[in-house]
Order: structure tokens, then sequence, then C-alpha cells
């Protein structure tokens, strides 16, 4: 066991640290924590291990990570041998770029992350602001991505991916519970579709309660009957 | 017919968890479309309030239960709950845009596991639905559905591999729906997970699911967890099926053999005119 | 039937799925793995599940609820519950009539294919959603003065204007562009923009912030600025 993480299965931030370690291949041990109904993040026994009182923790050793963007810089760092993840110290400005967007998914946090909560749980926000506030981040990420395409670049930072996709990717691929129609934001961004199935594609994806896995991947190993489709 | 509102007053709904320390005094819900409060006074007693109206109110397996009627159904009954060394585990609430009657069919489903609870409670190719039984138990007024069995390779947080899981289910209420299922651990007794729904309204509702679980050694936060898991999966269905409300008319759905269960409990609800959330008239196709 | 632009060709790979909506209705897109593209209502048979959160299977859409299978001509071919079953001939859905032309996906209602009325050998540059209904963008669009934007952004001038279909030019920077539009329910739309020439990723990337700008005074008009 590599590390300890103190996880909610619903939580999107949670979510990015299993994701990582999945595709990483790394073993590490998972404590559920009942953020709902007990809350139990906000317990004294939690806050004496993290006194952010939020989910996701990380901890080996001395260290404890209550921040996800520093818990995906440490994974990189310390079990990606690939060196894809997180760019080498020889590139500040492609660092500086996987800093920027690492930023950004906080905001996702904040906007699409409250929205959904309220939905799930009926949390108290002003909703309004919050759409509102979903929607312009979910424009940005659209209007970059576009971007990003006219150079063929699938990713937010470049032709491959890095720690940054994987920060953006859990609340944006949840948006469905912004706005009053469900999958009404989630199905109007063409950009985001795209990286989506790319996300989804890549070695090690494992999904989490509210995104779909793409079961087509398995199809090589699915019954025959299900393959042999006839063509209409 | 009684009209879907009068009937529907007849029944309890769940509108909070017993022992819940974090409820506010005063608890804002609705039930039915009706905006209620649910108060918790010092010395712990609770009323429920809807306007100048006060609802009648009572517990039952670790919920707060109202009904709008003075005289209501009595509330169904559940005798596992005497059982002691069953694990109680009541797993929070979760507000779902759909019919209340869609979020207790799905839960009567067994053919979407491999799809949609994959790896857990069902994975391909192990899809085939087995023949089961359904009937309508007509001294108790409930829908039963039995030998329902079907290959599941984490059956419970306890499971430590895939094993052929056989299933009861009950409906006493229109709202609520009980399964029996094999327990990982034992082979005398079977595990209850049940489905109670709060109808905010005919197109949203609050699941509260609850269980009675032979597990001694997962935590809380994991049962609570597995069963939150496997519900997200869910709303995520019960949020995109057109239309929101449970059609009724047998012609706008196909079923199955596999669906013989909600053909069933469709047929109870239009029986005994229990259609609050149900369509009744074949809607125009709206865009939505 | 007329027909609507739902997106480029480019932004629907094989075994793809997309949702979008024509004449106010909610459609599934997807294609195969070999390619094919197909339109359809966007709701499972079975027990109502909107197919575009379903999954291709070589030459078939799955519904992601039991994982039903639908082939091209919108049959059932396979029931996961009843792997042995032969489905119903008659468990059908609604097909709509789908095209691609230069790199636009149209969709019409009904079988009959129709063919698209815009030019030949445009490129496309970006579909974008706006949360204005497309009566108040071309009515935006048609507004547009040199007056009301400042010195030195573009000036929008139509060059000609059908019903979903407008032709605008940007002298300043030499650009002719042709905007197709597609309403969506709730008072939104979806404009898919393209060049008359070929345009560097640099001036994609000028374009695509115009059309940001563009979004931003539209939607102020409806007072839905975001
Ligand atoms: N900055 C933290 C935020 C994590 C966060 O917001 N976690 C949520 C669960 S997804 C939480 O614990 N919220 C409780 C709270 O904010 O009080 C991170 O990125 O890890
Ligand atoms: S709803 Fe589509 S397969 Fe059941
Ligand atoms: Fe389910």
């Amino acid at each position: 066991m590599e590390f300890t993480l103190y996880d909610y299965a619903l939580s999107g931030n949670c979510y990015k640290v299993r994701l990582f370690a999945s595709i990483l291949g790394v073993n590490y041990e998972k404590i559920s924590v009942e953020f709902h109904p007990a809350a139990e993040h906000k317990s004294e026994t939690m806050l004496q291990i993290s006194p952010a009182g939020t989910l996701p923790i990380l901890t080996v050793g001395e260290m404890v990570l209550s921040e996800t963007q520093a818990m995906l810089f440490w994974m990189a760092k310390t079990y990606d041998r690939s060196g894809a993840w997180w760019p080498n110290n020889y590139d500040p400005m492609a660092q500086a770029m996987v800093l920027q967007w690492l930023g950004f998914s906080g905001d996702l946090t904040a906007t699409i992350g409250q929205a959904r909560l309220n939905s799930l749980f009926q949390t108290p926000i002003d909703r309004a602001k919050v759409v509102k506030c979903s929607v312009t981040a979910l424009r940005r990420l659209e209007a970059h991505l576009t971007e990003q395409s006219f150079e063929q670049k699938k990713f937010i930072t470049g032709v491959f991916p890095t720690i940054a996709d994987l920060a953006c990717f859990p609340y944006v691929a949840l948006s469905g519970d912004v706005g009053t129609d469900p999958g009404l934001e989630h199905d109007s961004y063409p950009a985001i579709r795209n990286w989506i199935y790319e996300i989804k594609s890549l070695p090690g994806f494992i999904p989490m309660p509210g995104i779909f896995e793409m079961h087509q991947l398995k199809d090589h190993e699915a019954d025959p009957t299900i393959r042999q489709v006839p063509e209409g | 017919m009684m009209n879907p509102v009068e009937r529907a007053k007849q029944d309890w709904y769940p509108i909070g968890i017993v022992s819940d320390p974090r409820r506010p005094k005063r608890y804002a819900t609705r039930v039915l479309g009706k905006d209620i409060v649910l108060e918790t006074k010092e010395e712990g007693s609770l009323s429920v309030s809807c306007g100048d109206e006060s609802w009648e109110i009572t517990e039952a397996y670790d919920h707060i239960w109202t009904s709008p009627s003075q005289n209501p159904k009595p509330l169904f009954s559940i005798p596992e709950e005497n059982e002691r060394d069953r694990r109680f585990v009541p797993c929070g609430v979760v507000h779902v845009r759909c019919s209340p009657l869609r979020a207790v069919e799905n839960f009567l489903d067994i053919a979407h596991f491999p799809f949609v609870h994959t790896d857990v409670l069902g994975s391909e190719p192990h899809t085939e639905v087995a023949p089961y039984k359904v009937n309508i138990d007509e001294t108790k007024d409930e829908v039963i559905a039995t030998k329902v069995k079907f290959f599941q390779p984490q059956a419970a947080k306890s499971a430590n591999e895939g094993i052929v899981t056989e299933y009861i289910y009950r409906v006493p209420a229109p709202m609520t729906a009980i399964l029996y299922k094999t327990c990982p651990n034992r082979d005398d007794v079977l595990d209850i997970i049940s489905l109670f729904v709060q109808p905010i309204d005919e197109d949203n509702c609050a699941v509260w699911p609850w269980m009675a679980l032979y597990d001694d050694e997962s935590s809380m936060a994991d049962m609570v967890e597995f069963q939150q898991l496997i519900f997200l999966q869910d709303r995520n269905i019960l949020e995109n099926q057109i239309p929101k409300r449970l059609p009724i008319d047998p012609k706008m759905e196909i079923p199955t053999r596999a669906d013989l269960t909600s053909v069933a409990y469709r047929r109870w609800l239009k029986k005994s005119g229990a259609l609050y959330g149900a369509l009744i008239q074949p809607a125009e196709q709206s865009a939505e | 039937m007329a027909c609507t632009g739902v997106g480029f060709s480019k932004n629907l790979s094989n075994a793809r799925v997309m949702r979008a909506f024509v004449n106010g209705k909610d459609v599934v897109i997807w294609r195969s793995r070999s390619g094919k593209l197909s339109a359809w209502e966007n709701r499972c048979p079975h027990r109502g599940m909107r197919l575009s959160y379903g999954f291709v299977r070589g030459e078939a859409l799955a519904c992601m609820y039991h994982g039903w299978h639908y082939g091209v001509d919108g049959k059932c071919k396979y029931i996961p519950a009843h792997p042995n079953l032969e489905p119903p001939k008659t468990i059908q859905i609604q097909r709509y009539s789908s095209c691609e032309k230069d790199g636009v996906i149209w969709v019409s209602e009904g079988i009959e294919a129709n063919t698209p009325e815009i030019p030949a050998g445009l490129f496309p540059i970006r579909s974008m959603e706006l949360h204005c209904s497309a009566d108040v963008l071309k009515n935006t669009l048609c507004g547009l003065t040199s007056a009301s934007l400042e010195n030195d952004q573009p000036v929008f001038h139509v060059t000609d204007e059908q019903e979903d279909v407008m032709y605008i030019d940007i002298p300043k920077r030499k650009f002719a562009l042709c905007f197709i539009l597609q309403n969506f329910p709730h008072s939104r739309c979806f404009i898919h923009v393209l060049s008359e020439r070929e345009c560097a990723p640099r001036d994609k990337k000028w374009i695509s912030r115009v059309l940001e700008r563009l979004r931003r005074i539209a939607e102020n008009r409806t007072g839905e600025a975001t």
C-alpha cells in the first residue's frame, strides 16, 4: 500500500485520486468516510487528521494533503515513470499551463460541484448564481478546448493528457446536475463532449456514480453474439 | 375511482431519519407538492405542519413518516425489524428529478445491473434474466416477486467474489419497495434493502434507502457508501427517462419477460388508483 | 420538411454518440464503428431512457439502461436479458433522415432526406451554444453597426439572410462566414459557423473569440448574459 486515501464514493474530488491511481496502477488503502448523512468529514476524529474538514485526504507517513491538486502533483512525481502527467522541469511554460488549469479545476468544484451537492442533498446555495457561474466555467473550458482542436490538440494543455485534464474531468462530466433540464448543459458543448470521450478512452480509466462508462471498449471481451449484430 | 392526489394522501411518507443530530429544529421540505415543516421540540418530540394544518406523524424503520390524512392506511410491516442481530442502516436521502413511481420501478428491475451497476451487481456476459414468479398478495395488497436470480460480481459490501444472488421483492405501498437478497456471509438468512420514497411532487422525489443486514465486519461508512454508490448510478438513469412520469398505458413502453415485476406493479397501481406520479394519458411527445 | 444543421462531421467520430434538438424534438445522433451516421428519436422504447447516453457496439447503438441493441435500421437486434430471443420486428425506433455535406451534419424529420441549401466547399470553424433564441441572434446581427461596437472591433456585415442560414462578412479581416442556426428549447440556440476560405489556426481562434463577443452582445439583449 503506497498511501492512504480518506474517500467518499460520490465525491468528484475523491474520484480524481482514485482515477489517477487506477491509471498509474498504484495500490493504496481506501478508508470510506460517511460524508452524507453523517458529515463524518467534520467529526472531531477527522478534523484531527485534516483540519481542512474536506475530502479527500491523502496521507503518507507524516504528510497529510487536503488539496486534490497537490495530491495529483505528488502522485505524478512519485509514480509516473512516463513523465507525461506533469511536464518536466525544463519546460516552465508547460508547467505553468498545467498549474493554470489545475487552478481552474478548483472553480469547477466551487460551481458545478456546489450545484450538484444542492441537487443531491439540498445543501443551501444561491442556485441561480451558482448555475450562472457553472455555465461560465463550462464555456471557458469549451472555448479553450475548441482552440486546442484548431491545433489538433485533444487535451487541455496539449496532445497528451496531464493532471490538469484529470482535475477538470469529474465535475465537467457530472455537469448534468447544472440547470433545470437534466443533461442540457452537459450536452451543449461539442469540444467538451469529444474531450470526455478521450478521457474515458484512457487506459486504466474507471467510472464513478454519475459518470457512465463506455461499455464499447469491452466489446472484444464480451459474448460473441453481442459483437455480431447484423448490419441493418 | 378516487383522484390520484386523494389516493396518495392516504399513505405515509418518509421525511427524516429519527436520530439525525444535524436536522434543523425547523426542517422545511415538500410532500405531494405541499410545503411542510418538521419541527423538533426541545424535549425531542416531533410535529409536522402544513400551513395551518397539522399532519399525522409516526416513527418506524429509523425514519420519520408523515401523512396528510387524518385517517391514513396502516404503515406496512417489515417483521424482520425485530431481529436484533441485524444491523439497521439508514442511508440518508438523495433527491432525484423523476416521478416517485419511476424510482420504485427501477428498484424492482434487475436487467439493468450489468450496464448500470457494472462489476458490482452485474456484469456482461451474465445478462440473462431467468424466469421468476410475480403475484399480487390480495390479503396484504402487495406486489410480490420471488425466485428472482441474477449473477453478481459483488452482491454486497461483504461479498468477496461473484455469486448467484436470489431476490424476493415486495411492494407494500405505491412508493415503497423492499427486497430480500442472499446474504453473502450466511445462507440461513436474507439481507434486506428498502427504498422509501418521498414524493416531492409528481415529477420529483427524495429517496431514503434503508438496510437491515447481517454484516458484522463492514464499517457503517462502508455500508452506507455502498448503497449510495448503487443509488447514484440509478439516479443518472432515472433523470433521463422520458416521460418523467410512469406510463400506465401498456402501449407506451415495451416490456419483456424480465419486466414482469414492473408490469405487475403498473397494473396494481392502476387497479388501486395509486396514480400520483403516473402518466395516464399517452402524452404528446414533448421536446423536453 | 426543412433540415436542421446539428453540428460538424469532424465533431462526431466513429463509435460516438451526441444529442441535438430538431424542431424542438430530442434527437440522438450516432456513428457506428464503420462510420454510418444515424439520427433517431432520443428515447428507448423499452423504458424510455435517452439513447444519447448509450454506447456503440459495432454497427449497433446500445441503450445504457438495459443494453438493448438497435441496428442502423432502428430495429431492435438484441435484448441482453434474453440472449436467445429473437427480438420482435415491431420494436423499432423512430428514425429521422440525416446526411452529411461539406463537413456539416444535417437532420430532418421524416424519412425523406432533404438537401441543405448552402454553398459547397466551406470550412467548419466552430459550433457554439447561445442562451438566446435564433431570432434574437439574427436581430442582433442585423442591428450591429460600427457604432454599437468599439472602434477596434470587427464590424459584422450581413450579406444574405435566409430562414436558418446567414452570410456575414467581416471586411476588416476579409472573412466571409456562413452561420447555420439551430433552435434549442428554453430559448437557446446553436450556431455552426463556417468560413469561405481555409483559415490558419490563428485565424480560427480569432473568429472563435469574435463569436464569443457576439454571444455576449446577443445574450445581453435578452438580459441573459453570462
Ligand atoms: N480544495 C479541496 C476541496 C475538496 C472538497 O470540496 N471536497 C468536498 C467533497 S467533494 C468536501 O469535502 N466538502 C465539504 C466542505 O467543503 O465542507 C480539494 O480540491 O481537494
Ligand atoms: S430502457 Fe433502453 S434498454 Fe431498457
Ligand atoms: Fe439500479
